[in-house]
């Protein structure tokens, strides 16, 4: 069977382990637990008639004192930047995250999971914004709420399509 | 490095101790040529030279085989909630070699850490969130660029939190500053949770702002209250770091309140794109002024507040304060 490595990365607090956990178990849960290190989870999908295992690194979120370390994402098949729509600078993070990573493991698939769509009344991000965005980079950009499971399936579903299409 | 005997045979003690060290060589199909250590802390017991890590060692996956250079990947939490410390480094002739070393202390110790300091974060982003509401019209770009300009009045008040480090210590300078850090970070905690706006920390004292996030009591009510719950947790507060030494130090400062109340201007400082808030305070200077008035174990509040109070809640004595240039001014004390 296949076996793909995805990391999930973004600034700190926006919902990368919840997306995980709601993904692989299928739960959620409101209390917030910040992420040290990096967990690995595994969870095995069918894409086009072929089961594949993907070995999911929910990476902690970066702030000013703690980077990320790119060994991390060494031997990623494809990544999720994971942004927070109510807090505009995340969206900044992960641009900056995705330009060091593209120099640490090149072009592989990415997609930006705008997290938080449950929140929409406070989002600092407009639709304007992300379409540009959407545009300009070339990204497939998916709006999703770890807390009612809208939007995660279909990303990692996508990701993993376009991974095992190359 | 050549380390004498002794010195070697203590370093391997002291890490398969602590440490918990098993290893495994892996060829370039993920398939185990030899292993060894203690791999029954990490669970990998069962697994044999010629069995695959493409299941057990599953965050492997693109990882190896390596290409020369060696990697670290530190707290790394596996699906059964253990963490550890992964070094992978190229054989000079077959293979990867890969290292687990226990993480779980390590991660103990940084989760408490960054769980608060990320918590403190996103408090600060809610409350700028609240201020930037307050602001249903934002002045035109060329309102302000003048500085006078501001769009609110708000009733705020100010809470100042000043301790008194033991004169008498006889810990370093730099200690005693470590130890005050220390202490304000908790009272800052509490501040924030309470809806509190830290505005500085000068010195031996932290001003905080009640009023710009909204709540529910009146501001001087709930600078009241947060100050008077501080100083109930004086002890508490002081014994929250771990070390003992900083904790001892703590416990040894003395902390006293002072609230002063009243309508400030709060405004936009700067154009688009680098909007930032701005207060004018009447209060702010007289309440930095009076630093040098507050005594230990003391809520002391101006005469504006102790008017915004309910009735008959607080048992505060009036009395007056007088200064060097011969003039006065009533207060309102309480000792929680």
């Amino acid at each position: 069977m296949l076996q793909k490595k995805i990391c999930m990365v973004g600034a700190f607090a926006t919902g990368k382990t919840s997306l995980v956990s709601r993904f692989v178990r299928g739960i959620y849960s409101d209390k917030y637990q910040t992420t040290v290190g990096v967990k690995i989870d595994k969870k095995t999908i069918q894409i086009q008639e072929q089961m594949v295992n993907l070995i999911l690194w929910d990476i902690h979120g970066e702030d000013e004192f703690q980077k990320i370390r790119m060994s991390y994402v060494r031997g990623s098949s494809g990544y999720i930047l994971v942004v927070d729509g109510t807090r505009s600078e995340t969206l900044d993070k992960a641009i900056s995250l995705q330009s060091e990573i593209k120099k640490e493991i090149g072009d592989v698939p990415i997609i930006m999971m705008l997290n938080k769509s449950d929140l929409t009344s406070e989002w600092e991000l407009d639709d304007q914004t992300i379409e540009q965005l959407s545009q300009e980079k070339k990204w497939t950009v998916i709006k999703s709420s770890a807390k009612e499971g809208l939007g995660v399936e279909k990303c990692f579903n996508s990701l993993a399509t376009q991974i095992i299409s190359q | 490095m050549t380390l004498p005997s002794p010195l070697a045979q203590y370093i391997c003690s002291y890490v398969a101790d602590q440490y918990f060290p098993a290893y495994l060589r892996v060829d370039a199909d993920g398939t185990i040529l030899e292993l060894g250590g203690q791999l029954q802390h990490y669970a990998l017991q069962a697994l044999r030279s010629g069995d695959t890590t493409y299941d057990s060692l599953n965050f492997l996956t693109g990882i190896i085989p390596l290409e020369n250079d060696s990697i670290f990947l530190p707290l790394v939490k596996d699906q059964q909630g253990r963490s550890m410390d992964v070094h992978i480094f190229p054989d000079q002739d077959n293979g990867d070699w890969i290292l687990l070393l226990d993480g779980n202390t390590s991660e103990e110790q940084q989760l408490e850490l960054q769980q608060q300091g990320n918590y403190l974060a996103l408090q600060t982003h809610r409350q700028k969130q609240h201020l930037s509401k307050l602001f249903q019209n934002p002045p035109s770009e060329q309102d302000t660029t003048d500085d006078s300009h501001f769009s609110a009045l708000v009733d705020v008040a100010i809470l100042n939190i000043t301790i008194n480090p033991s004169v008498g210590t006889a810990a370093a300078p730099m200690t005693v500053i470590q130890a005050i850090e220390t202490y304000f970070a908790t009272v800052t905690t509490e501040i924030v949770e309470r809806s509190g706006v830290v505005a500085a920390q000068m010195g031996r004292s932290i001003l905080a702002i009640f009023g710009l996030v909204p709540i529910k009591l009146p501001p001087s009510q709930q600078a009241v209250e947060t100050g008077l719950e501080i100083l109930r947790q004086a002890s508490s507060i002081a014994s929250s770091s771990t070390d003992p030494a900083l904790s001892e130090l703590c416990l040894s400062f003395e902390a006293g309140a002072m609230v002063t109340s009243g309508a400030s201007a709060l405004g936009l400082l700067r154009a688009s794109p680098y909007q930032s808030m701005g207060l004018i305070s009447p209060q702010m200077p007289e309440i930095i002024g009076l630093t040098g008035h507050i005594r230990p174990r003391e809520l002391m509040i101006d005469a504006q507040t102790f008017k915004q109070l309910p009735d008959d809640k607080y048992a505060f004595t009036q009395s007056e304060l007088s200064f060097k240039d011969s003039s006065s001014m009533t207060i309102y004390s309480y000792r929680p």
